[in-house]
């Protein structure tokens, strides 16, 4: 997968969430595309290139991060990206339970793109990403069945 | 104890008054007798001084010499002291009136000096006609020294007599002298007891007051760990209600979620039962999300901190039912009385009036032609407003129910919601310090009162 390019970096540590996610996207062919991971500290690595992820340099194109991750939460991860000159313009999509939290306003003071109330399925994505002016990342997705 | 010591103090202050009055008193009176008492030693020492004066010019009453020696240098001595003798025999007089024994005393005295002035004046008398034979002189010579003993011993004994009434009244004068010493010491007594008084007193104060000041910076400290501890509590009650919303809402929008997917994927898999069963899986999901975010809200809405602002009430009331009308089906109709402002947060009494009316509304939907009311009313102390409907109403039986949280007086299959509404209008109005209550019976709508108070702390 390594050698693949990457084009969206899915962090999200629970797997049926991650499944009901990937499912979603998977439907409207975003799921090649798409890199799991569910642990904070290895999310880090593989955006920095650094640890197991070493030889892998490029940057994903798109983040889509959960808030409460193991070991390394989801707000740490944002400051890094943020923080970074190398991965600062990656847009950062960050998946909340309630868009009232708290962490929403967190998340928006370090700098993020734009927000993903769970379940994350094809339509909310969508507008995440058409929010973000990405529309050439729709272009390849096959109509709905 | 503190009010044992003003009244130690208060008597203390009286007596040293009562004492310093008393003292002044008496001071006076030891000075008047110790004034008296030496005017009186000063009187007999004139008096003494008199009766040797007297008794010297009685002595002058003489022409011994001048007959015996024919010096007249001494007769103008004879002829003063013949002047005198009646003045300072009365002066004397004068001076013992109120004492009678002197007064014989003078009296004999008197008699004596006449004796002799009158011996002295016959004498010279006859010297002055005839020559006088030494036997005729030695008579004169010796009446006249007998006058003289007599005068002298009655000298003597008035001398002694007022000898005895001075060592009597400086005996007098000592002891009113003493009492006025006395009196000036008790003075100052008094007054280095009222210094000790005061100092007592003021020590007093200034350690109580320090001890108060004790006693407030430990309340201080106290009240600080306190507001710590809360801050604390309500960190964990915020972490706790990240981790419902968070945690608990989780599996739910899991299970809602893989429902969706078998509704949506293998839909056509399942017979018409199966699919209701799916249905109702999602619902229910659904249902406790929204169980779980209304006490959320609840809990927010307990712990938001009051922005108490004057709040135009229609304003407020117009704007809520505004609302319903772009987002809800046509409804009930809805009257508003011209509305009385009142100082209120804006944002929490506005959940109050969406979540009174959205009740009149639901409640009332059955009927055929739903009427919403809305008043208010002012008594002395607050402001009362009220949310009237037509609408199936409730047994007052069961009214101590209706402000507790999850609490439903409806069958869910009738009247959809959480039961968490008017629990949150009830914890909202208890916050300005209002009540809130309702009226009803079953069929006959019912009426929603809530009250602000005039004056929000």
């Amino acid at each position: 997968m390594e050698s693949k390019s990457v084009e969206i970096l899915l962090v999200e540590d629970n797997p049926y969430e991650a499944e009901l996610a990937i499912r979603g996207l998977k439907k409207h062919n975003f799921a090649n595309n798409l890199h799991h991971i569910d642990d904070g500290a290895e999310a880090l690595d593989f955006i920095f290139g650094r640890g197991k992820y070493a030889d892998h340099t490029e940057t994903p194109k798109l983040i889509l991060l959960d808030i409460k991750l193991p070991r390394i939460d989801g707000i740490e991860i944002l400051r890094q990206i943020k923080s970074n000159e190398k991965t600062r313009s990656i847009p950062v999509v960050v998946l909340t339970s309630s868009k009232e939290n708290q962490d929403v306003k967190a998340c928006y003071e370090l700098g993020v793109n734009s927000y993903i109330v769970k379940p994350v399925d094809f339509d909310s994505f969508a507008k995440a990403v058409a929010e973000l002016g990405m529309y050439w990342m729709l272009l390849n997705t096959a109509p709905p069945r | 104890m503190r009010l044992s010591f003003e009244k130690v103090l208060i008597g203390f202050f009286v007596f040293i008054t009562l004492a310093v009055i008393g003292l002044g008193i008496l001071n006076y009176r030891s000075n008047i007798s110790y004034y008296q008492a030496s005017t009186a030693v000063n009187h007999t020492n004139d008096v003494l001084k008199l009766n040797t004066k007297t008794l010297a010019t009685i002595q002058d009453l003489t022409v011994r010499g001048y007959i015996a020696g024919g010096d007249s240098s001494l007769l103008p001595a004879y002829r003063q002291a013949r002047q005198n003798y009646p003045i300072y025999l009365a002066q004397l007089r004068t001076l013992t009136a109120d004492n009678p024994a002197q007064l014989v005393l003078i009296d004999s005295l008197t008699r004596y000096t006449q004796l002799r002035d009158a011996l002295a004046s016959r004498y010279l008398g006859v010297y002055m006609a005839h020559h006088l034979t030494d036997s005729v002189l030695a008579m004169y010579i010796a009446a006249s020294r007998s006058s003289m003993i007599a005068s002298r011993q009655v000298s003597a004994r008035i001398a002694a007599n007022e000898e005895k009434l001075l060592a009597e009244r400086k005996a007098l004068t000592q002891l009113h002298h003493s009492r006025l010493d006395i009196s000036v010491a008790l003075v100052f007594a008094v007054i280095v007891v009222l210094l000790m008084g005061c100092t007592v007193a003021v020590v007093h104060y200034i350690r109580q007051r320090k001890s108060f000041e004790k006693n407030i910076v430990e309340l201080n400290i106290d009240l600080r760990k306190k507001v710590e501890e809360l801050h604390a509590i309500n960190k964990e009650l915020e972490s706790f209600s990240y981790s419902v919303s968070h945690d608990l809402r989780a599996p739910l929008r899991i299970i809602d979620g893989f429902a969706k997917i078998i509704s949506d994927e293998y839909g056509p898999a399942l017979d018409g039962e199966g699919m209701r069963f799916m249905t109702t899986i999602r619902s229910n999901a659904q249902h406790m999300g929204m169980l779980i975010d209304d006490l959320l809200n609840f809990s927010r809405i307990s712990r938001r901190e009051l922005v108490i602002r004057e709040i135009n009430m229609n304003a407020l009331v117009e704007n809520v039912i505004d609302n319903f009308r772009l987002t809800d089906k046509p409804l009930a109709e809805i009257k508003v009385q011209p509305l009385a402002s009142a100082k209120c947060d804006e944002h929490l009494i506005r959940q109050v009036w969406i979540n009174l009316i959205s009740n009149a509304v639901k409640y009332s939907r059955t009927c055929e032609h739903p009427e919403i009311h809305i008043t208010w009313e002012q008594t002395g102390t607050e402001t009362i407003y009220t949310v009237r409907d037509n609408g199936v109403g409730f047994d007052m039986q069961y009214a101590a129910k209706l402000f507790g949280v999850f609490q439903r007086l409806h069958k869910a299959s009738d009247y959809e919601g959480t039961g968490v509404g008017l629990a949150i209008v009830h914890r909202i109005v208890t916050r300005h310090g209002g009540r809130v209550w309702a009226q009803s019976q079953p069929g006959a709508g019912a009426v929603f009162y809530f009250s602000l108070p005039k004056h929000i702390n």
